[in-house]
């Protein structure tokens, strides 16, 4: 029997192999030979040098014959080999005296005379992961990331001062800055996808967005779960997670819907932080390629843009009675991880690397908005999500991030 | 309780950070490096000869007719080959004997000119002369499928510095590929004697959008630069220079450290100017004469700049009448910190 079952499992396989080696070795299916697909992935500026990265990812080995810079040829060193297999990447050293703020395009050509070509805006001294560079880049982090969650945060006084029923429009105004947190992390994620042809980077971005929705739904409503379980053994369905204060008695309602609200600003903190690691990503990388000329206006934008996250993350407290610490914990949860992306963009920028990253951002807060919901639900004890306040907060929220956007 | 998501969110992006530096790790271990280059390095394996294109003159198989005219009889067979027309750089060339620039044919005004042409490629194909010719003879009708043959059959006149190319439609897309070559018509009072090459200045479209990737004198760009032509001191030259760059409109040509007497179209024994630089459109063509006064290495090459970085220059090497080169470092020398 097990022999048998073991057999049939493999058959499918086996057969699909045979198939394989026959369409691999059969000439009718000879149509040509598979157009070279070469994607430059970065390129760096270092003093007198110009190096760049690239990888093959077309379905044949290619030679790279040539490099040129703004078209004209130029002698390059290529590190390991010039000749590229599939999916493998090289480096090209190119000796130039390049000048600083100058638009550059940098291409190579195929041993079939293609030509594969990367804009770079301005050329600006690639960063060197020194400790000065380091300090500078978490400057930056601090700035854009850090200081403005912490701004926000202290919206949360008055917050508290105002009329309880204000308090689901706040968090329904959170629903829609988290919203369009995640269309523009979804967005960046397409526009990189664009700029340097992840493989398969449209199919990737849903893909590892619903697996960090999914994922997170279900370890969050664990955590829930395990937390509850002490004080109330009526919980079976998940779903019931973030109504449980509607069927616990009534001594557990405050208690319960503290701890489900501080939950629930961790995770707005979670979903943020991820988003802030993609926005410092994308500061880091343009920084590092000179894609765009620091100003002072943009670090400006960003700041205003982010206060807006401490509101976020703060809204669901309101009625809660957390501790300053966790304060504290939220703010860094949030802000930190700027500073890391910024490091990663700048000294790492590796495009797949930041489209990942923005995908799980997006996933992660769109898990967020969908236990907003939940906590709304809960705390309003009525079914009426959509209610017109509700809607028009989300609206407000996503039309505060549109136009504190248009700074950057 | 809220840190649990914290670190499964983390995990995730270590995880896939991890993933993305070890594929990337490739390059990082290894020290071996290539050097690509397409003004150092040499094209190998390759069936275009610059230096034998230069000076090569192909008469025909001579023979007299009755009436004493000299019969001059030319073979051009049409292949597809792919020709490797910078170092590492593969072209699927369309060519009249193999090679580009089709070969240099010469007769004498009043010759009788036969081309027996054979489409040995994959497209129509024919030859169109410049000069003076019957309609039929114009190698516009008929388009000569893969596989067929035609014979064309004309008095060379007048003298001058023609040339032929495929004329069947897209034109652009038959030059490109590299259907053209040179017909000389030398005057029946020969010109003065001298060191006499043949100059093609042509371009190759490798990607096909139209905008070219090389610019060469003779079918391989940088080629005089790493070979520089030897010329002896005070010894006359005599360039057939013949303009056939596609999508470009104009060409031009300018010598180092001497001028030269300019034919146009070489149509006449009284030069048209004393200059260096000529500017010539798509299928223009001159004759170029001069001499030099001093040894040493002399540049000559396209003065739209993107033409010469792309390809289009190279060097007069002028020595001492008797010996040869005195001076024999100096290309390499040159050649070895230009660029930037």
């Amino acid at each position: 029997m097990r022999i048998t079952m073991v057999i049939l499992t493999v058959m499918p396989i086996l057969l699909l192999g045979g198939i394989i080696y026959y369409i691999a070795y059969t000439p009718i299916f000879d149509y040509g030979e598979p157009l070279p697909r070469i994607v430059i992935e970065r390129v760096e500026f270092k003093p007198e040098v110009i190096v760049m990265h690239i990888r093959n990812i077309g379905q044949d080995t290619v030679t790279i014959a040539q490099a040129d810079i703004d078209d004209a040829p130029i002698d390059a060193i290529i590190k390991p080999t010039n000749v590229l297999t599939r999916l493998s990447s090289a480096q090209l050293v190119i000796n130039y005296r390049w000048i600083e703020g100058r638009p550059y395009e940098i291409g190579i050509t195929t041993s079939d005379g293609t030509r594969f070509a990367s804009s770079v805006e301005a050329a600006t001294l690639a960063p060197e992961p020194d400790t000065e560079q380091l300090l500078y880049f978490a400057l930056l982090g601090i700035y854009v990331g850090v200081i403005p969650v912490a701004l926000g945060l202290l919206w949360f006084p008055s917050m508290q001062r105002v009329r309880e029923h204000w308090n689901e429009f706040f968090l329904s105004i959170t629903a829609g800055l988290l919203v369009f947190l995640a269309i523009d992390a979804i967005v960046e994620a397409f526009e990189i996808v664009d700029r340097f042809v992840v493989m398969n980077g449209k199919v990737l971005i849903p893909m590892i967005m619903v697996s960090a929705f999914l994922f997170l739904l279900l370890t969050v409503n664990k955590a829930s779960d395990s937390s509850h379980n002490n004080r109330s053994s009526t919980l079976k369905h998940p779903d019931d997670v973030m109504t449980n204060t509607n069927i616990n008695n009534s001594d557990d309602v405050t208690t319960d819907g503290s701890s489900n609200a501080l939950h629930i600003a961790y995770m707005i903190a979670v979903g943020i932080g991820l988003h802030n690691l993609g926005e410092g990503l994308a500061i880091g990388a343009a920084l590092a390629v000179g894609a765009i000329a620091l100003s002072k206006f943009l670090i400006i934008g960003f700041t205003i843009h982010n206060t807006t996250e401490g509101f976020a993350i703060a809204s669901p407290l309101v009625r809660s009675k957390a501790k300053i610490t966790h304060f504290a914990m939220l703010g860094m949860i949030a802000g930190i991880p700027t500073i890391v992306g910024t490091w990663i963009g700048g000294f790492v920028n590796i495009p797949i690397v930041s489209v990942a990253l923005l995908a799980v951002g997006a996933g992660a807060i769109l898990q967020v908005v969908y236990a907003i919901f939940g906590l709304m639900r809960s705390s309003s004890r009525s079914i009426a999500i959509l209610s017109k306040h509700n809607i028009a907060g989300l609206v407000i929220g996503m039309l505060i991030m549109y136009l504190t956007a248009l700074l950057v | 309780m809220s840190i649990k998501p914290t670190m499964v969110v983390l995990l995730l992006a270590i995880v896939i950070l991890t993933g993305i530096f070890v594929t990337n790790a490739d390059y990082n271990t290894s020290n071996r490096e290539v050097h690509i280059s397409s003004m150092h390095n040499n094209v190998e394996r390759s069936s275009i000869d610059p230096d034998k294109f230069l000076t090569n003159f192909d008469y025909g198989r001579v023979s007299v007719l009755d009436d004493g005219t000299i019969l001059r009889e030319f073979t051009i067979t049409v292949e597809d080959v792919r020709l490797e027309i910078a170092p590492n750089i593969y072209f699927d060339a369309w060519t009249y004997n193999g090679s580009i620039p089709g070969p240099t044919l010469r007769a004498t005004e009043g010759d009788r000119v036969r081309v027996t042409f054979i489409n040995n490629g994959s497209h129509p194909h024919t030859i169109h002369f410049h000069g003076k010719h019957p309609a039929n003879m114009d190698g516009v009708f008929p388009m000569i499928p893969p596989g067929g043959r035609f014979v064309y059959e004309f008095t060379a006149e007048p003298y001058g510095l023609h040339l032929y190319h495929c004329h069947v439609s897209p034109v652009a897309e038959h030059i490109n590929r590299g259907l053209y070559g040179v017909f000389i018509v030398d005057p029946k009072i020969p010109r003065e004697q001298a060191k006499e090459m043949v100059m093609v200045l042509n371009s190759y479209d490798t990607d096909f959008d139209r905008e070219n990737n090389f610019y060469t004198v003779n079918g391989i760009p940088f080629y005089y630069l790493k070979n520089p032509i030897e010329v002896k001191r005070s010894e006359l030259v005599r360039i057939y220079l013949v303009n056939m760059t596609e999508f470009d409109p104009i060409n031009n040509f300018h010598l180092h450290g001497d001028l030269f007497k300019l034919y146009r179209t070489g149509t006449s024994h009284v030069p048209d100017e004393f200059t260096d630089m000529v500017t010539l459109s798509q299928g223009e063509r001159a004759i170029l004469e001069f001499r030099y006064d001093y040894p040493g290495l002399y540049m000559f090459h396209a003065h739209v700049i993107e033409f010469s970085d792309k390809g289009w220059m190279g060097f007069f090497k002028v020595v001492e009448d008797g010996y040869g080169s005195d001076d024999s470092n100096d290309a390499r020398a040159i050649n070895s910190d230009d660029g930037n």
